[in-house]
């Protein structure tokens, strides 16, 4: 078994390296520029960018908590959201150019999660249209000052995580499927949430597939995604049903082919603690992470297989991102730790004055 | 055989574990329902109708008596709120109201420009409290209220005139809005209450609480970010990384000089909820004595700032003060994460910084 992982994550890395070589060549000589928000010592909320060697490079102190960045395709820029429901954007350019903030409709937050078109002109963003109770992707005009030039619904409510896949029109959303709005508390639709996965035309706004769950796993909320190899879709649940329950989190779906949901290792599933916070793909996107910041677990999965591989303990540990080699990852906690593993250990771990937030990307 | 035997031996020695301590989710929510949430909020009640009484006693007849009698009972206010600023749920975060009896942090003074701007304008809406509550949050609580019997132009309160009554009444009707906030958060944790129902009586189709032990998470949170909420809002962001860099025009309460004691309060609502509220007892259960240590740092930390008697700005530039409140800063965050550590293991609580539901 042990031999069979490891010969199997030997050679993944090796052809992912291959396909990668002719612009990984030069990146993987680089040290990496990784993006993600925090708060430090006082209590004061940033979004960085960062090297592991270097420290920070750019930050910008944001008013409240930031959650997720997208980065513009040709890397001339990150956004960052406020968590929700915060309303407030910044889009933060890598050289000193001054950072553009932007904020909601009156009646909407975001969700803190958003994607760039391939072209790098539209910024799309998940928030709530809490009045009308229901999901909305706002587009901005990431040309013009993050101007918001329209909506289309999600198809769902509460969608939180969204990525397009490689044709670059179509929009996956993970939607959570749990009603809130910001001037109540509680969570108002627990007993009949349905949450989705569904794909989205972004020039008609039409939706194209909607994958739901069996109706006994209605509490299982999907929240976050990522697009790995083959435009398979890597998906991460939070449970809201009974505990002791403890059902498989991580699943995959590709167009066209029916939805699975993997279980780890009973001693992982039950150390899920019903949570995974982040899921983020390698630089080959042939290994998925999923972090589970209740439980104090990263677990990694193959995707072609879609096979549990193994876990990395990180108490408190959420924020993932690719690093320049196949396979690793950057892990985050909010305790500080910056952590580089894969499923075979921990290679790297340096600590920090900083609670990261639950996300983190990969910048160059 | 042999194998299922070690195999059961092993499933024992791994369910022996979270069995041992058993917390009483219920027990701890009745106790902090009982003798932390319903005392507090009624203290805070009989302050804001003392507070309503003076400030309107202060326009019917303005004097320098009345304005200090507004002030003191402003003082009193202050404390009470002080106490419950750590919860931030219940009747308390619904419709808004939190933000409405207290807008704080303002690091863009919105609230100060806003209250100016209706001086400025004498603006009707802001005297009638039917209609101050549609108005902006900024203008209807202790903050606005603090701003008009402290800031520029508020001795005037003692001496009458145009513009001092128009002044005495937006603050009369701040105050009056206020105490309604209060008497209904009361009222919303009440006997019957939906609130009192869920809290005590949580239930997977209730739409506040589905589990007992969510409740207790709700507690845990109030008394985590409560010793947060001082180390880092209260103290950490206006005493800044240096005395050069010091903000202190970002301190809670600084045009009344109150700022430390609505640190001090928070303390106190912290240190009684952990207290009375069943928190010790789950510390002790696990680590017996270990309470009283906690208790004795936040005590401690209570003292300290007791005995900061200047204003904040002065102490934000003392260098000896500062260490002073800097050491502090640290045993407030060794005492939070002690408590955290033993509470959150002993009751199964997830409590990190990413461990939020739905994020």
């Amino acid at each position: 078994m042990e031999l069979d992982r490891r010969a199997l994550l030997i050679s993944l890395a090796s052809s992912a390296a291959m396909l990668a070589l002719p612009d990984g060549a030069a990146a993987a000589i680089q040290a990496e520029c990784f993006a993600a928000a925090r708060k430090d010592d006082r209590g004061i909320y940033s979004a960085a960018l960062f090297s592991l060697n270097g420290g920070d490079v750019r930050t910008v102190e944001l008013p409240g908590r930031g959650h997720d960045i997208a980065l513009k395709p040709d890397g001339s820029e990150w956004v960052t959201f406020a968590r929700r429901p915060g309303r407030f954007g910044v889009a933060i350019p890598v050289d000193s150019r001054p950072p553009v903030w932007f904020a909601t409709k009156p009646d909407r937050h975001f969700f803190g999660h958003g994607a760039f078109s391939f072209d790098g002109k539209l910024l799309y963003s998940t928030e709530n249209d809490y009045d009308g109770a229901r999901g909305i992707i706002g587009v901005r005009d990431a040309t013009d000052g993050y101007q918001q030039v329209g909506e289309f619904p999600a198809h769902g409510m509460e969608p939180h995580d969204i990525q397009l896949l490689a044709d670059g029109r179509t929009m996956v959303i993970a939607n959570g499927g749990i009603r809130t709005r910001p001037d109540s508390e509680g969570e108002l639709n627990l007993p009949d949430m349905q949450p989705s996965l569904v794909y989205v035309d972004v020039e008609t706004g039409d939706l194209m597939e909607e994958q739901r769950l069996a109706p006994e796993l209605h509490h299982l909320s999907i929240r976050h995604l990522a697009i790995a190899a083959g435009d398979t879709i890597a998906f991460g649940c939070q449970y809201r049903g009974p505990e002791q329950d403890a059902p498989p989190l991580v699943g995959f779906h590709r167009r066209g082919e029916p939805l699975v949901i993997v279980p780890a290792p009973d001693e992982t599933q039950i150390g899920f603690r019903n949570y995974i916070g982040s899921v983020a793909a390698d630089a080959g996107g042939t290994i998925v992470a999923a972090s589970a910041p209740k439980g104090g677990l990263v677990t990694y999965w193959d995707v072609t297989n879609r096979r549990y591989l193994g876990v990395s303990d990180l108490n408190d540990g959420c924020g993932l991102a690719p690093t320049h080699r196949s396979a690793s990852f950057l892990l985050t906690s909010g305790e500080g730790w910056l952590v580089t593993a894969d499923a075979e250990g921990e290679s790297a771990r340096q600590s920090s004055n900083y609670s990261w937030d639950n996300h983190a990307i990969l910048v160059r | 055989l042999i194998r299922l035997l070690v195999a059961l031996l092993l499933a024992q020695v791994v369910w022996a574990g979270p069995c041992r301590a058993e917390t009483d989710h219920a027990a701890i929510a009745k106790a902090s329902l009982a003798e932390v949430i319903r005392p507090a909020y009624a203290a805070l009640a009989a302050a804001t109708f003392s507070l309503n009484d003076k400030v309107a006693a202060l326009c019917k007849q303005p004097s320098t008596d009345a304005l200090q009698a507004a002030k003191d009972a402003f003082a009193g206010a202050v404390d009470a709120w002080s106490n419950v600023e750590i919860f931030r749920f219940g009747p308390i975060a619904q419709d808004h109201s939190y933000e409405r009896l207290f807008f704080w942090p303002d690091p863009k003074n919105l609230g100060l420009r806003q209250i100016e701007d209706a001086l400025a304008k004498k603006d009707e809406g802001v005297t009638d409290p039917a209609k101050l509550a549609a108005k902006s949050v900024a203008l209807q609580g202790l903050p606005a209220l603090e701003y008009l019997l402290y800031g520029e132009g508020a001795d005037g309160l003692a001496t009458g005139g145009e513009a001092a009554a128009f002044r005495c009444s937006f603050a009369s009707s701040i105050a009056a809005n206020v105490d309604g906030i209060a008497k209904n958060v009361v009222e919303g944790w009440g006997d019957g209450s939906d609130y009192e129902k869920s809290f005590l009586g949580p239930a997977p189709d209730n739409a506040i609480y589905h589990t007992p032990k969510e409740v207790t998470l709700e507690l845990f949170k109030a008394f985590a970010s409560g010793i947060e909420l001082v180390r880092d809002q209260k103290l950490g962001k206006p005493l800044g990384a240096s005395a050069d860099e010091a903000k202190p025009k970002l301190a809670a309460f600084w045009h009344s000089n109150l700022s430390f004691a609505n640190a001090i309060g928070n303390l106190q609502g912290v240190s009684l909820l952990f207290s009375k509220g069943g928190f010790a007892q789950v510390v002790d259960a696990d680590s017996p004595g270990v309470s009283d240590s906690i208790l004795f740092d936040l005590n401690h930390a209570i003292e300290v700032l007791g005995g900061m008697n200047k204003p904040f700005a002065e102490v934000a530039s003392d260098p000896e003060l500062r260490a002073k409140l800097e050491a502090l800063r640290v045993g407030l965050k060794s005492a939070g994460q002690t408590a955290g550590d033993i509470i959150a293991r002993s009751a199964d609580l997830s409590f990190g910084f990413n461990a939020m539901d739905g994020d």
